[in-house]
């Protein structure tokens, strides 16, 4: 398929039956292609895959996440790498995302799209809950930093709020509120970043604002969020008590497929954007679970072609909830996230000594 | 020298007796020092609490009164050719985070051959590592304890503390390292002069026939006692079952019978190790190409699930993968005709077997395989000789 016209497909417009047939088509020719271009995923494919090709996106073994955190998978030579993409994880080691100049441009693009979608084409002042430095990256392009870069395109008049040690800049936030309090502002930040450096800091300081129309935007999961027990209404309400009229948005997505986020709508859904699928597979044994049942998350996308990340069975839980019948009215499946499978303990005998 | 075992880093000792720093008299097998050890085996059993940890019920009847008495002898005789009664050796052990009971076999074994010993535990060691120290703390009140406590201690430190290490093994005789190729390979360039035992990596294996004159009930028990305990990650718990000759019902039996009895054993084994399974699998194939068995038909090939354990069957099975197998309670599987299918390798400790050792048609071969064979169902036994070496005879310093 040629980019351009897969970029411009309706975001949330495909119903279930054109989505399964568009979805089925791309994945199965991305699940060839990778085949034959990565080893790797070649010899994951003669383990658990079937002699001949799987003919339906159902069958596809998704890879799992953690592979992209120990092997260098790529279907591109060393020439092609335009980026490497890491994952932004404070502990243990990273995932490590190969891009060529086409997949970086097409997931921008589609980011743009998705984004588009929710926030109009209209450039509106931005604050970003995060400090400037955070975008320069030394070892590879972080998840933070091409969040942060690929949201500064909806913005202008771009503002951190945070300084080079992560502290709220009180005096230049104040600025950057007076100033655009009545245009509709773009608030941009990771969830716990936003939670404890932003909305604890006016708490305690004591600060209130009284934004007009304004949008946030946050992803980066909820883990820390939960060990202080902050759940996702929580969270709104402690936003719009200190900033005023806010849509607040969560997202989900991950490096290893970047450029197809799920947004929140106003119901509370994440939403499967046209390039890209939730299904959700039994912890035991990976069957597919119907809607309404908890299970392991895996993520479908058409993006990508230079790593073979188009299936990708992550560690998070979660559960679909329909597909094209969300309030909302936007088609596709919607789903909520139940948290991460629980580290296993790793007690072996190679790391006695820790 | 008298070190003072004074750290300025930060050290946790579980257990140091008073004197504990002073030499001690070499008392290898005496009966002073044979009643102690006996007196903790005594004292776990009679508590009613313990009863639900059976990797520590096994310790304790390992180290039961007549079993000492058999060891006695072996010991005396080890001992004869040094001096019971001149000062006792010292034995400084690092302790495997992942079987929790190893470093007390390794100690008291050591006290019995009458060192002092000071075993250093891991921050990261399970429930059964903390509740044995209780025990031993608790127990070292009595009379027949306080001359356990005069040679026996327990620390926890940081395995960043380079220094403690250096310290304590300046300090010992020997020491001793459980378990882990980098672990050993960390430690060996701490005092590299230090006159060192060490136990690196190892994986273990079964090989089943699943004869008529056994039960498949009993021998699926005895598989579940030698891969629960532990997430399957100790050394000796097996990571793949070999069929010989097999009928593929007898093995569906089998696995059912492993259904039925799970309920009735007691794991520790979680969603997140079910996880872990997948992954691993996953892990095999792409580095070291590892292909299952048999294809579902429609959707790709699957781990077969039976409650917290999965298991499948491959087409090859290296002991590469093996080696790299993380436990979890994933059972590779492989059908053979002779175990000379079976490749042997350096790393390989115990071959697990569901016949006697002695069988003739498993003997020619199966007996070259790996350092140890033993009957299913007793891999986690321990035993003086552990990974070829005599454990009385290399605690018996001077």
């Amino acid at each position: 398929m040629q980019m351009a016209s897969l970029v411009n497909m309706p975001v949330y417009g495909l119903n279930k039956l054109e989505k399964k047939q568009f979805l089925t088509a791309r994945l199965l020719e991305l699940t060839q292609h990778h085949y034959q271009h990565c080893g790797e995923y070649k010899r994951l494919l003669h383990c658990i895959g079937e002699t001949c090709m799987p003919k339906d996106a159902e069958h596809i073994p998704p890879v799992a996440a953690r592979l992209f955190k120990e092997y260098q998978l790529k279907s591109i030579d060393e020439e092609e790498i335009f980026r490497l993409m890491r994952s932004s994880g404070t502990h243990g080691s990273q995932s490590s995302i190969y891009l060529d100049a086409d997949s970086a441009k097409l997931q921008s693009q589609v980011l743009v799209k998705i984004l588009q979608h929710w926030l109009g084409k209209a450039r509106r002042p931005m604050l970003l809950i995060d400090a400037a430095q955070s975008v320069q990256n030394k070892n590879g392009m972080t998840a933070r930093a091409a969040g942060l870069q690929g949201l500064s395109f909806f913005g202008r008049n771009h503002c951190y709020a945070l300084n080079s040690d992560m502290q709220l800049d009180v005096a230049r936030i104040t600025e950057f509120f007076q100033r655009y309090e009545q245009e509709n502002i773009l608030i941009f930040g990771f969830t716990f970043i936003v939670w404890q450096q932003f909305i604890q800091q006016l708490e305690k300081l004591n600060l209130k604002f009284n934004l007009q129309n304004a949008t946030l935007i946050h992803g980066g999961g909820w883990k820390k969020m939960q060990q202080q027990a902050v759940n996702d209404a929580l969270f709104q309400q402690h936003i719009k008590n200190r900033l005023g009229d806010v849509t607040v948005h969560d997202y989900y997505g991950m490096v290893e497929q970047t450029g197809t986020i799920y947004m929140q709508c106003e119901h509370g859904y994440l939403h499967a954007p046209v390039w890209s699928d939730v299904m959700i597979r039994d912890t035991n044994d990976l069957h597919l679970l119907p809607f309404g049942e908890k299970g392991l998350i895996q993520v479908n996308s058409t993006l990508p072609t230079s790593y073979p990340g188009h299936c990708i069975l992550t560690e998070d839980l979660g559960v679909v909830h329909g597909e094209d019948d969300c309030q909302c009215g936007r088609l596709g499946k919607y789903f909520t996230v139940h948290g991460r499978v629980p580290n296993a303990q790793v007690r072996g005998c190679s790391d006695t000594f820790s | 020298m008298i070190h003072s075992l004074k750290f300025i880093e930060q050290v946790k000792w579980h257990l140091k007796s008073d004197v504990f720093i002073q030499p001690q008299t070499n008392l290898a097998w005496q009966d002073e020092i044979v009643d102690a050890v006996n007196g903790l085996s005594a004292f776990i059993l009679k508590q009613p609490s313990l009863k639900a940890y059976p990797e520590i019920i096994a310790l304790a009847f390992w180290f039961r009164g007549a079993h000492l008495k058999q060891l006695q002898q072996q010991g005396l005789q080890a001992s004869d050719k040094n001096g019971n009664g001149k000062i006792a050796g010292k034995v400084f052990h690092i302790a495997p985070a992942n079987v929790d009971t190893v470093f007390l076999y390794s100690a008291l074994l050591s006290v019995l051959c009458g060192n002092q010993n000071i075993v250093r535990v891991s921050g990261r060691s399970g429930e059964v590592t903390h509740i044995l120290i209780e025990i031993i703390k608790l127990y070292a009140e009595s009379e027949l304890g306080k001359t356990l406590a005069r040679y026996l201690s327990i620390v926890e430190y940081s395995a960043q503390l380079n220094n403690v290490t250096a310290q304590l093994s300046r300090w010992c005789d020997l020491r001793v390292v459980w378990g882990g190729d980098t672990t050993i390979e960390l430690i060996s360039a701490i005092e590299p002069d230090t006159k060192q035992l060490s136990f690196p990596d190892r994986y273990s294996i079964a090989l089943l026939t699943l004869p008529e004159s056994n039960s498949i009930e009993a021998t699926a028990q005895n598989f579940l006692t030698d891969i629960l305990p532990f997430n399957q990650q100790a050394c000796s718990s097996p990571k793949a079952i070999y069929w010989l000759n097999v009928d593929e019902n007898k093995q569906q039996d089998f696995w059912q019978s492993v259904q039925q009895l799970l309920p009735k054993n007691k794991n520790q084994l979680t969603m997140s190790n079910k996880v872990e399974q997948h992954i691993l699998l996953q892990k095999l194939a792409v580095s070291h190409g590892i292909e299952l068995a048999q294809h579902s038909g429609k959707s790709f090939a699957k781990i077969q699930s039976v409650g917290p354990l999965g298991h499948c069957k491959v087409k090859n099975l290296t002991a590469e993968m093996l080696i790299e197998h993380s436990g979890n309670g994933l059972v590779l599987e492989m059908q053979i005709e002779t175990p000379q299918q079976i490749e042997n390798n350096d790393k390989l400790q115990s071959l697990l077997l569901d016949v006697e050792v002695k069988d003739v048609e498993v003997k020619e071969c199966a007996l070259n395989l790996g350092k140890r064979q033993a009957q299913l169902g007793k891999a986690l036994e321990f035993d003086v000789y552990w990974d070829g070496i005599n454990l009385i005879e290399s605690f018996t310093l001077n």
